[in-house]
């Protein structure tokens, strides 16, 4: 798979009736990544790729899109995701008293 | 002038290692775990020279971290530190929070828990000790305190980095060189401060003076004509670490020149003053192996990016600072600093990695027919296998998150996200909003950045009308404990203010005043949203609840003061209400007691959760499964006054009988685990005491600390007089 072609789909992507998506992925500390996938990939790919950039582990990353826990199953299509919508990606913790 | 430390710390190590019988010297030499920090016993000792490191330090700018000397601009940076000690810069971060481990020093050394030991008393333990494995873990305690660490504070060992060597396989895991700088740095800049009091520099010194020995090769030679003594220092020819031969070089030199290198001082300004860009050795390291070609750290299995990773250069490329940064990147397993993935990809030149990343999403995905594909006709079984074994894999990793019910344990976040979804699922309500604690945890972020970035920030805490919910209900978690503020919503005609913003925390460990400000922020920008008008008055108040008599019970007692409000709370609150709580609103014990009552329930959330895709997927079942499966119960679950009810009965009999089922003696473990009769007749006693001074609540946190410092030593309970406490509460206890 060459990377032109791919290159090619992203500059028109409006005329294949939006086919693909732009999502942010938003960290804790505010930090912004933006994803383009298509509206049938499943999120999957997308948090995996996110984990990698950030060397953080699956495990420990929860993410939320409207307050509701994503999983990688799920496709954008399924979620009803608009352009520039916004996914948290929160790192889970625990708590019991004091560390 | 400085004082600097690592000078006479060294000697301990090269004491401590002296002393060893050779047995126990042998299993350290031997030994093959917690390598990175048991080779550096061997480094030679001998004085610093700390004229010459505060010479040095003259020439810090601790506003950039870098040494600016005639225009030049260096650098201690990671990859020296790595060269130097060979320490491995690359892993866990040691994240030292300020926090002690309370008890650590009995439950490793079996040693009397205090606030510190001399280094006199833990050498005591290697050299006496029995058990290897805890004389080992002293004497890595021990370098950890004298090489990475070296504070002055009196030849103290104190547990604070105990929890990162307590376990002997995990240490090679930690960034020990990454630490050690950073302790470094922050100890200069404590120094540098101009209203710093500091006498000493703390953090290792032995790094910057071998920094500037190797960088500067000049001043090699000058020191080596003034001291009249050759300084045979080949550079290109060290090994890693490179800081043993030359602690042994400048051993030759303080030898017999202990005092002081005032005359020296014209060389020293000499060199420095016109220090050029070629008097500078840029690349020291250039010819040597790169450490960590040659060492395989053990790292999780489960980041796969980080084997991905190529080893940083090994030649220095001469801009220090860049080079830190660079270093750093590769350290900080999540750092976030690196610059958002275009969407395009077509941005970032050069940086194939990344594209490749960035790209991987939709290029696999032509590769791999939708699920709504499959569905429709009937499809690919290869795919759909691959699909349920994707979701099989998400549901067993979710359901390893029962593990944190276990007895004693923490729970995780992801519990408090499931509950939440259960109670919006059996106790339907409109009156209120039921959060989990990411929300806060998001808006909290937010909140820190400058007001300018979030201005025009759509909020998406709630859709609808800013009164829309009688009840805002937000669980919080951070620092490790986890609290509850509920926002309500009064009428106007009832009360003074119309919201009113209640904290609630088991254990008064979080900043209320903090939390209020964070929510009455997003409750303003929600205003903002819709309304011109002022914003309406508000009111906040951290109210008393039953505390708890552990260090681990406190996500529980969030879960049962969110399902008891909510059976419990008018459909708008009144000031009145407030009475509703209080320290007796519920028995703690029936908290710590719901350990076993909510495993079923979350499980049975991870199901629906796990097939709540499915419900989507195929349109046309959709609402007809999501009912059926919304409205089954998976496992029956205990109601809560059983629970209650049990806790009565197991407090009331103390002994629970041997045929009494599984459940019940977990339960009287818990029970016994509280310490319940002599925890809570305390803390009557004082919150009594202390009525009046309520709102002040720090009297009475410090002394609940005290009480419970005192109960953690179990044995000396009955030699604590408590009288004098209750007048006079002793300075320095925190909350552990």
């Amino acid at each position: 798979m060459s990377g032109t072609t791919t290159a090619d789909e992203d500059k028109k992507p409006g005329t294949e009736g939006g086919a693909h998506i732009n999502l942010k992925v938003k960290g804790q500390d505010g930090n912004e990544v933006f994803f383009r996938i298509k509206r049938n990939t499943q999120l999957k790919k997308l948090m995996n790729a996110y984990c990698d950039r950030q060397s953080v582990e699956m495990n420990s990353i929860a993410f939320l899109f409207d307050g509701r826990r994503l999983q990688g199953a799920q496709t954008p299509d399924e979620l009803e995701m608009e352009d520039g919508d916004e996914i948290d990606a929160m790192l889970h913790q625990t708590g019991g008293g004091i560390i | 002038m400085a004082t600097i430390k690592g000078t006479s710390m060294i000697y301990t190590l090269r004491d401590l290692y002296n002393e060893l019988d050779d047995s126990f010297r042998n299993y350290l030499d031997n030994s093959e775990d917690s390598r990175c920090l048991l080779d550096l016993l061997k480094f030679p000792a001998a004085d610093i020279m700390p004229s010459l490191v505060s010479y040095f330090l003259e020439f810090y700018n601790p506003e950039e971290n870098v040494f600016r000397i005639n225009d030049q601009v260096l650098c201690i940076s990671l990859e020296d530190v790595l060269f130097l000690t060979g320490l491995p810069i690359d892993g866990e971060p040691v994240i030292d929070h300020g926090n002690r481990d309370a008890l650590g020093f009995h439950r490793v050394f079996g040693l009397r828990n205090q606030k510190f030991h001399s280094t006199a008393e833990m050498k005591k333990v290697v050299i006496e000790g029995k058990d290897n494995e805890v004389r080992k873990i002293v004497v890595l305690l021990l370098i950890v305190r004298c090489f990475i660490v070296p504070s002055a504070n009196g030849g103290r060992v104190s547990t604070t980095y105990l929890r990162f060597i307590e376990n002997v396989n995990r240490v090679d895991t930690y960034a020990w060189g990454a630490a050690l700088l950073a302790f470094l740095y922050h100890g200069i800049a404590e120094w540098k401060r101009p209203e710093s009091k500091k006498k000493t520099v703390e953090g290792n010194s032995w790094i910057i003076l071998g920094f500037f020995l190797l960088r500067i090769p000049k001043l090699r030679e000058e020191l080596s004509n003034y001291l009249k003594l050759p300084i045979t220092l080949n550079v290109s020819e060290l090994t890693v670490p490179f800081l043993p031969p030359i602690i042994d070089q400048v051993g030759k030199m303080t030898h017999n020149h202990r005092a002081d290198f005032v005359g020296f001082r014209n060389q020293l300004d000499n060199i420095f003053l016109n220090l050029a860009h070629e008097d500078v050795n840029w690349t020291p390291y250039e010819h040597s192996i790169h450490p960590q070609e040659r060492r395989t750290f053990k790292r999780p299995l489960s980041a796969p990016s980080t084997s991905r990773r190529s080893p940083p250069p090994s030649d220095n490329n001469g801009d220090g600072g860049n080079e830190e940064e660079r270093q750093r990147d590769l350290s900080a397993p999540s750092n976030p600093r690196r610059s958002p993935l275009p969407s395009d990809n077509n941005g970032d030149g050069g940086n194939e990695e990344e594209r490749q990343r960035g790209l991987s999403a939709p290029l696999n995905l032509r590769r791999s027919p939708l699920p709504s594909d499959n569905n429709g006709d009937g499809g690919n079984e290869e795919e759909r296998q691959r699909e349920l074994k994707l979701k099989e894999d998400e549901r067993m990793r979710d359901l390893s998150l029962l593990d944190c019910l276990k007895p004693r344990k923490n729970l995780d976040e992801l519990v408090i996200y499931y509950y939440v979804n259960y109670l919006k699922r059996t106790m339907p309500s409109n009156a209120c909003l039921l959060l989990s604690t990411f929300t806060y945890k998001k808006y909290e972020g937010e909140f820190r950045k400058p007001s300018s970035q979030i201005g025009k920030k759509k909020l998406k805490v709630w859709k609808g009308e800013f009164d829309e919910y009688s009840y805002i209900l937000f669980p919080m978690c951070f620092s490790g404990h986890f609290s509850l503020d509920i926002v309500c919503f009064i009428d106007k005609e009832e009360g003074a203010g119309e919201i009113l913003i209640l904290h609630l925390d088991s254990l008064q460990y979080h900043q209320s005043t903090r939390i209020f400000e964070i929510i009455t922020w997003i409750l303003r920008l929600k205003w903002e949203e819709k309304s011109t008008l002022d914003f309406p008055q508000i009111v906040t108040k951290p109210v008393e609840v039953p505390q708890q008599p552990n260090k681990h019970d406190c996500g529980l007692f969030v879960i049962h003061m969110m399902e008891l409000f909510l059976q419990k709370a008018p459909t708008r609150f009144t000031n009145d209400n407030l009475k509703m709580f209080g320290k007796n609103w519920f028995d703690p014990l029936t908290a710590c007691a719901l350990r076993e009552r909510i495993k079923p329930i979350i499980e049975a959330e991870i199901e629906i959760e796990s097939k709540r895709d499915e419900l989507k997927a195929g349109n046309t079942l959709g609402k007809k499964r999501r009912r059926v499966i919304g409205e089954k119960k998976i496992v029956p679950i205990e109601p809560l006054e059983h629970v209650q009810k049990k806790v009565t009965r197991a407090k009331a009999r103390k002994i629970v009988t041997r045929d009494q089922t599984r459940r019940h003696m977990k339960l009287r473990r818990n029970i016994k685990t509280v310490d319940g009769p002599v925890m809570k007749r305390k803390q009557i006693k004082y919150s009594e005491d202390f009525e009046d001074l309520t709102p002040v609540n720090q009297n009475v946190r410090n002394l609940r600390s005290t009480i419970k410092t005192v109960l953690g030593h179990k044995r000396k309970r009955e030699h604590v007089d408590y009288a004098h406490l209750s007048n006079k509460p002793r300075k320095g206890h925190k909350l552990f």
